[in-house]
């Protein structure tokens, strides 16, 4: 129970994300008029995707290879629950980190900025793949979520049953509309390879200018609101390493943190899929 | 007198990779016979990083331009500017996927040494050497059982998991580290230039008894096939005292063909 377990190519890895898709997510994200929660929740996530697929890809000669090292699933929770990548991924659970990256539902040219040399900034066009669009529609049903999220990696943890621990990433705004998810939650993290039990991270994405609370280690930090201590206490606490990962981020993480984020501002919303998303690859 | 170099090297990939997976590389280019009498011989090794595109590619690049165009006097970041101007030409035509032209444009990356032995002051049997190095793939100079140089790391404790990279970009805003030195060499001497994980292993086993070297010569009085490098790795790494990393070492040698007689 070390969470010491080998990531490679033949021994991957899972992460498997839960986004709330609820109508709410049109709002803006706190602090940051005009940008959407909803949309800017799966720029981040189309990213994570992204770099999932450039930092396991190898290049060589003519061969250019994306190394299995993780199995990716994504679920929306909405006005349905169930698989949310969109395009020829449409319906899957989970799919190994090469069948991602040779299949994003579309490539759109985005714009980036970036120095040109010469002490100067340029407009470069870049190719950014989706595999996820944002949906913003009906109520919040997180415990159903937690339920699919258990019925999917039960069966994995079975095929996989030395890997390191498959990692469960959550991200709502609002109050589970379908009860209380902390029981279904305690029984997904009951689950367990010989490396340790499935990690979750949970990420509350605000609406309002409020300081965010990140990677808190006690219920004492929380603010008066039970649904912070509500997503506390469904967060596992963080490995060393994802704890050496936050701390580049947030100074002054204790070692005993919860990956948990409340009040997610949209730095916060990026920091918290880079850090739940950093594992110790072995790079083979 | 007949001054010769002679070199041999060894190259193995990362334990898990396949050979063609090994994104080390390195270059000779030595006098005919490796005769020191005119011309230098000249010697380099790369480690491409993975996290880059086409890394062995850049590697390899590399190597076989500082051995063909690098002179002492100059730096390796100048002398590589040339190939670095075209290097994204050579993958711009191409119809990549968008991961690959992805890292293609965030370039690639690697650490370089580059080692010139030059041909013996005249009527003697020694002349200079020069060596240039970005990041931390390393040189070894021994003589008579005793290390003379390490270059550019001298302490096991100094390599670190970031080492400085030659990237295929223009290094925006960056000054990038280039350590150049010189000594003097002596028929009887040798060098070893290797990646990182077996100069880690080179400089710790000798802080600790010295001997590495010596465990180099130990296989290689044996034989000097791949197949024993190959072995002795492997024995290192089971005995975790090697760390699993592609592994490239360069082994040269300053023999006389015909020393004089002692009396």
């Amino acid at each position: 129970m070390s969470y010491t377990a080998e990531i490679s190519r033949n021994s991957p890895t899972c992460f498997l994300l839960l986004v709330d898709q609820s109508y709410s997510m049109t709002e803006s994200v706190g602090g940051t008029p005009g940008v959407q929660k909803a949309a800017f929740v799966a720029d981040a996530l189309n990213k994570t995707l992204q770099n999932l697929v450039m930092a396991s890809s190898k290049l060589t000669g003519t061969e250019m290879e994306i190394r299995d090292y993780f199995h990716i699933g994504v679920i929306g929770y909405g006005l349905n629950v169930g698989p949310a990548f969109v395009g020829s991924l449409s319906g899957k659970e989970l799919v190994p980190l090469s069948e991602v990256g040779y299949n994003p539902a579309r490539i759109e040219v985005r714009q980036r900025k970036v120095p040109d040399g010469a002490g100067g900034i340029i407009t470069e066009d870049v190719r950014f793949p989706i595999w996820f669009d944002a949906v913003a529609n009906g109520a919040t049903p997180m415990c159903q979520a937690f339920s699919l999220a258990y019925s999917i990696l039960e069966p994995w943890i079975a095929d996989h049953p030395d890997a390191f621990p498959p990692i469960v990433l959550n991200v709502t705004d609002g109050q589970p509309t379908d009860g209380d998810p902390r029981q279904i939650a305690a029984h997904l993290r009951s689950l367990e390879t010989s490396d340790g039990n499935v990690q979750i991270f949970n990420m509350h994405v605000s609406a309002l200018n409020a300081s965010p609370l990140c990677f808190p280690n006690s219920a004492q930090q929380l603010p008066a609101d039970q649904y912070a201590h509500m997503m506390f206490d469904m967060s596992s606490s963080i490995t060393t390493f994802a704890w050496e990962m936050a701390q580049q981020y947030y100074p002054g993480t204790e070692r005993d943190a919860r990956g948990f984020v409340f009040n997610a501002g949209i730095e916060d919303i990026i920091h918290f899929f880079d850090i739940g998303t950093r594992v110790k690859v072995r790079q083979v | 007198m007949r001054i010769r170099v002679q070199s041999q090297v060894y190259r193995l990939q990362k334990l898990g990779n396949r050979p063609d997976e090994n994104e080390d590389d390195a270059a000779i280019i030595e006098p005919p016979d490796g005769v020191l009498d005119e011309h230098p011989a000249r010697y380099a090794v790369a480690d491409g990083a993975t996290t880059g595109a086409f890394s062995s590619e850049w590697a390899n690049a590399l190597v076989h331009t500082v051995v063909e165009h690098w002179t002492p006097t100059e730096s390796l970041n100048a002398c590589i500017e040339p190939l670095r101007s075209t290097w994204s030409d050579r993958f711009a035509s191409l119809n990549l996927p968008w991961f690959v032209e992805a890292k293609a444009r965030a370039g690639s990356f690697a650490t370089l040494l580059s080692l010139w032995i030059a041909p013996p002051e005249d009527g003697t049997t020694e002349g200079i050497w020069n060596a240039a190095a970005i990041g931390d793939t390393c040189l070894f100079h021994v003589r008579d059982n005793t290390l003379c140089a390490a270059f550019p790391i001298t302490e096991s404790v100094a390599f670190g998991s970031t080492p400085d990279l030659l990237a295929s970009k223009p290094p925006l805003g960056l000054v990038l580290r280039e350590a150049h030195t010189h000594g003097h060499w002596r028929v009887g001497d040798q060098f070893y230039l290797m990646s990182d994980a077996l100069a880690t292993w080179f400089l710790s086993t000798h802080e600790q008894d010295g001997s590495s070297w010596a465990e180099i010569a130990a296989w290689r009085e044996i034989a000097t096939t791949t197949d024993h490098f190959a072995h002795w790795i492997a024995e290192l790494r089971t005995s975790h005292r090697l760390r699993n990393d592609d592994v490239t070492l360069l082994v040269i040698e300053i023999v006389d063909d015909n020393p004089s007689p002692t009396t």
